[in-house]
């Protein structure tokens, strides 16, 4: 049986192809951790890209033009970064607030399960709620409870005057707790000496992990299109031009789509921030809640949940709550940031959504939901993250190449 | 030994880069429709060029498919050739060296009104109309000229094809 030259060829590209998608499959499976590193790097610099563009005189030498870029680029991380820290609470705060939590956790929790009342006496609610919550409100107690270093640390900045006197109370109170559950003490002790060593090879693992994300980015946003040319030549003639016109698509989708959740994450960020602000919140939290609640609205459904939690969370462990508007009364914080969380959703969908994202992407809520279950299922968190974007890259590759593909009259 | 080696690899090297850049150069130079641009400007076109090379007899592009690209031809020959409704094709032009075909496909998506058909092994540099749609945004200068060539040569074929209306619309009421 002998095969001509187009036979051979045809039989060796399929070989090619199939051999390209198996070491593709096998890349990424075994290169799991990287991919999300890498996707992160390359969405940086996919929104950063227009702001190159605008720096572009050609009366300026190449070699200066990206010195001033990475001068400007690494200035701007740092001072980024330097904003942000100063925002996290320090040492001392972050004793405080573990603090805080575990004292507000257990009034709230004996209030709640009626403690004080013999088992007989308590309502059919708080039994329900015990029996449901207790084990979850004991994790978190065990998660949120010092250990005794932090113990002595705490003890140390509240001897200098760092910590109030009003905290050293609750702190007290947590030990008294602590101590009348010996048995928790000593598991506690365990997972604290086991979670240091853990912690420390995490760290070291995600560094390891993540300094490719800068790599990438500045890869990706210096390159001159070298490397999708690479890629466009390998693409047989008869597909040349259809290729370059889906690739166009795809990457104005994508663009459009990152960059109009960027801004549409922002403006949710923004109001929220407003809102907290003038329900009481203290700046720094109300701050990190917007932050978190803002990052967390890349998200459809998700982020809106957890920025509900967030915020009602803070409002449970609140304290010396001064509202700005006259209404608002210290009690009504936890109503007060539930209403804010709802008026900020609705501002997004009404307003904000439509405005900025438009209806460039629109995916059914189904498919919204598994891609988001699906994602988590096979990659985590950053499935979660990343099954949008992904849905979004899939839907216009499909639509853009069948109509290009009945346009050029190949199907 | 091995450093001497090495230096001339990669003397090698960087001079068959500068030498294939310069070549390109020359190229793009030699060609009317970038003649008015200056070389800094030839240089940020080269950039989104893509080179492809088309065997004999091979389509570049057949009649009624969207035309999304200009084609610059550096070495080979190109056929233009028109399908005739009683499916026999009609050769309207063959192209060489330093031509170029397509071009209205970097004003819009409109089916091309013609196909091109490899006549010899060619070597051909596209551009792409989505790569000077961004040119504006990057670098106006440089896709205002390119723009500027563009509309002198299809105002010059109107001007040339209504003279071969008027002469036949002459013959005609002569006759």
């Amino acid at each position: 049986m002998t095969f001509n030259r187009q036979q051979r060829a045809l039989i060796f590209k399929g070989f090619a192809f199939l051999c390209s998608i198996g070491l593709l499959i096998f890349l990424v499976i075994a290169l799991k951790k990287l991919i999300f590193p890498m996707i992160v790097g390359a969405l940086l610099a996919y929104l950063c890209r227009p702001l190159l563009n605008l720096f572009r005189y050609h009366w300026l030498p190449e070699g200066i033009r990206l010195f001033i870029l990475m001068v400007s680029f690494v200035g701007f991380l740092f001072v980024a970064t330097w904003v942000v820290r100063s925002n996290l609470p320090n040492e001392a705060e972050l004793l405080e607030l573990s603090t805080r939590i575990q004292y507000k956790l257990n009034e709230k929790s004996a209030q709640y399960f009626e403690i004080s009342k013999p088992k007989n006496e308590k309502s059919f609610i708080s039994k329900v709620l015990e029996e449901q919550f207790a084990p979850f409100v004991q994790d978190l107690n065990h998660f949120v409870s010092l250990n005794e270093a932090q113990e002595k640390q705490f003890l140390g900045y509240y001897q200098r005057g760092l910590i109030l006197e009003k905290y050293y109370q609750y702190f007290l109170k947590n030990k008294d707790y602590k101590e009348s559950d010996s048995k928790r003490e000593v598991s506690s002790t365990l997972v604290d000496g086991n979670k240091k060593a853990f912690q420390l090879s995490r760290i070291m693992g995600v560094f390891e992990v993540w300094i490719i994300t800068p790599l990438v980015f500045l890869f990706m946003l210096f390159d001159k299109g070298n490397f999708s040319r690479y890629w466009v030549r390998l693409i047989p003639n008869r597909y040349f031009e259809l290729t370059l016109t889906v690739f166009e698509q795809v990457n104005l989708a994508i663009g459009k789509y990152l960059r109009g959740t960027l801004l549409e994450c922002l403006c949710v960020g923004l109001s929220m921030f407003l809102g907290l602000f003038l329900i009481g919140i203290d700046l720094q939290a109300a701050f990190l809640i917007a932050m978190i609640a803002g990052l967390a609205n890349a998200i459809p459904f998700l982020g809106t949940a957890v920025g509900l939690v967030v915020g009602v969370a803070y409002a449970m462990i609140a304290e010396d709550v001064s509202p700005i508007l006259p209404f608002l009364k210290q009690d009504d914080l936890l109503i007060a940031v539930i209403a804010v969380m709802t008026i900020v959703h609705f501002l997004d969908n009404a307003v904000f959504q439509p405005m900025i994202v438009g209806h460039a992407v629109n995916l059914h809520p189904v498919i919204v939901i598994l891609g988001i279950l699906g994602g988590s299922l096979m990659f985590g968190f950053s499935g979660v993250l990343l099954a949008i974007p992904t849905i979004v890259v899939v839907k216009v590759f499909i639509e853009t190449l069948s109509k290009g593909l009945k346009d050029y009259q190949i199907i | 030994m091995n450093i001497k080696a090495n230096k001339i690899l990669w003397e090698d090297i960087f001079k068959k880069l500068k030498s294939e850049k310069r070549t390109k150069m020359d190229f793009l130079r030699s060609i009317p429709f970038f003649q008015r641009l200056k070389s800094h400007q030839l240089e940020e076109v080269s950039n989104v060029l893509h080179e492809r090379i088309y065997e004999p007899g091979e389509y570049i592009f057949e009649a009624q498919q969207p035309g999304a690209s200009l084609f610059l031809i550096q070495e080979g020959t190109v056929s233009i050739e028109a399908p005739l409704e009683d499916e026999k094709i009609v050769q309207l032009a063959l192209l060489k060296d330093r031509s170029f075909f397509g071009e209205l496909a970097l004003l819009d998506e409109t089916p091309r009104s013609a196909s091109a058909k490899a006549v010899v092994r060619t070597r051909v540099w596209a551009l792409f109309r989505n790569d000077l749609q961004k040119l504006c945004h990057s670098r106006p200068d440089i896709a205002c000229e390119i723009y500027k060539i563009l509309a002198n040569m299809v105002g010059e074929r109107l001007k040339s094809t209504n003279k071969l209306l008027n002469g036949q619309e002459a013959v005609k009421a002569a006759s």
